[in-house]
């Protein structure tokens, strides 16, 4: 337990704002804050627009790409690397879902994993946890499909960097989702 | 001018923009934050914009601002009434610019680029503002060099926000517009917001 709340907390200490820019910084890399009715109402208009298959594919891999940087740049920098790279990559994977919970992304468990397979499991993602609440406020049709197309993302680049992989060695597919009715949102691992 | 933006941004920093322990979930203003990485928020736009061709580009274009104007109105809404607000900017206002002062003072901690200036005509309800460093900049001009047209959708849809919030009565009774734009080559990006003009008196 130690090392991943040195890490977590190391992680929460890192969120500057930069004020000559107003720009935002986590683990040295910019980023910003935005809300669940954005985020949301990207989702839908996207797949408005140009359905759910291609959303769900432009959402998952950019997501994927930068969330991977994003983690890379602290998780290798020189007083976070040698602690974390001690770990097995299950509880790789288990630090890096607390900095998941740090960012606001929600709360994802490990059913199972190894290096070709996992599952993984979240009663809390945000885009769920979000959509739930625009539903019912905006009076949207119950969804059909899974939602949490950043978290497919977000899980795909995790995998990456446990596993000393590229980007894209992973396909995550999201088989529940609370926003279909299912008691929590899960996931599938599996090699490409 | 009576507001503090330091201090509010001191403030802002104070109230943990980090996810709950058990959750994840990041809980303020009566809205679910999340903190996502600049390139992730630009580059899925782009490549949603790239994904649909010249004809469909007003639409494409259409969605990401609808968008913005929504969460301007329920990111800010929502700030407007917290107890955060009623404790550190509410004392500070007695009038409408004053009130904007403070939604700028909040802007300018989310990470999105720095409102710099502003023209608020109280009597119009038309506003005029500046950003620099607007988040959109470097990933479009990374990918294409210079612009062709306005980028900064999500501003455009606060800036319709803001004055929905101030003057109107509800979501999209005001319109944005980026004028100016960092990524076509001009200095700073400038948006303008103005009541919506129904045609033929309907929405
Ligand atoms: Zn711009």
């Amino acid at each position: 337990m130690g090392i991943t709340e040195d890490i977590k907390g190391d992680y929460k200490e890192s969120i500057k704002i930069l004020a000559d820019k107003s720009r935002l910084e986590v683990g040295g890399v910019e980023a910003s804050l935005h809300c669940d009715k954005f985020n949301t109402r990207i989702i839908k208009g996207l797949e408005d627009v140009i359905g759910f298959e291609d959303a769900q594919k432009i959402l998952s891999e950019t997501a994927e790409k930068s969330t991977y940087n994003l983690l890379n740049a602290y998780l290798s920098s020189a007083q976070i690397a040698d602690s974390f790279n001690s770990l097995s990559p299950e509880d790789k994977l288990n630090v890096i879902f607390e900095l998941f919970k740090v960012l606001g992304y929600g709360a994802l468990k490990i059913s199972s994993i190894n290096e070709n397979s996992g599952k993984f499991v979240s009663k809390s993602t945000y885009l769920s946890e979000g959509w739930l609440e625009n539903e019912r406020k905006w009076k949207w049709a119950k969804r059909e499909n899974p939602v949490c197309h950043d978290v497919i993302g977000y899980l795909q680049s995790a995998l990456s960097l446990v596993y000393e992989k590229e980007p894209g060695a992973f396909k995550v597919t999201e088989t529940s989702c609370r926003t279909k009715g299912d008691e929590q949102c899960e996931f599938n691992m599996e090699v490409k | 001018m009576t507001i503090n933006s330091d201090e509010i941004r001191e403030a802002f920093l104070t109230l943990g923009l980090v996810g709950d322990e058990e959750t994840g979930i990041l809980r303020r203003f009566g809205v679910i934050l999340a903190c996502n990485s600049v390139d992730f928020l630009i580059e899925r736009e782009i490549e949603f914009i790239n994904s649909l061709g010249s004809k469909a580009l007003k639409l494409g274009e259409k969605v990401l601002i609808d968008a913005a104007q929504w969460c301007a109105n329920a990111t800010f809404g929502g700030i407007m009434d917290s107890e955060e607000w009623a404790q550190l900017i509410e004392p500070n206002i007695s009038t409408i610019s004053d009130r904007f002062d403070g939604l700028v003072a909040i802007t300018n901690c989310l990470g999105w680029g720095k409102i710099t200036s502003y023209e608020l005509d109280e009597e119009k309800e038309e506003l005029k503002f500046v950003v620099d460093y607007s988040y959109y900049i470097e990933p479009w001009v990374d990918r294409f060099g210079k612009t062709d047209r306005p980028i900064c959708y999500m501003w455009t849809g606060v800036a319709g926000g803001y004055l929905d919030l101030l003057f109107g009565s509800k979501p999209h009774d005001f319109v944005g517009d980026e004028t100016e734009c960092a990524a076509m080559g001009a200095s700073s990006c400038v948006f303008s917001a103005k009541k919506l003009k129904k045609k033929y008196g309907i929405t």
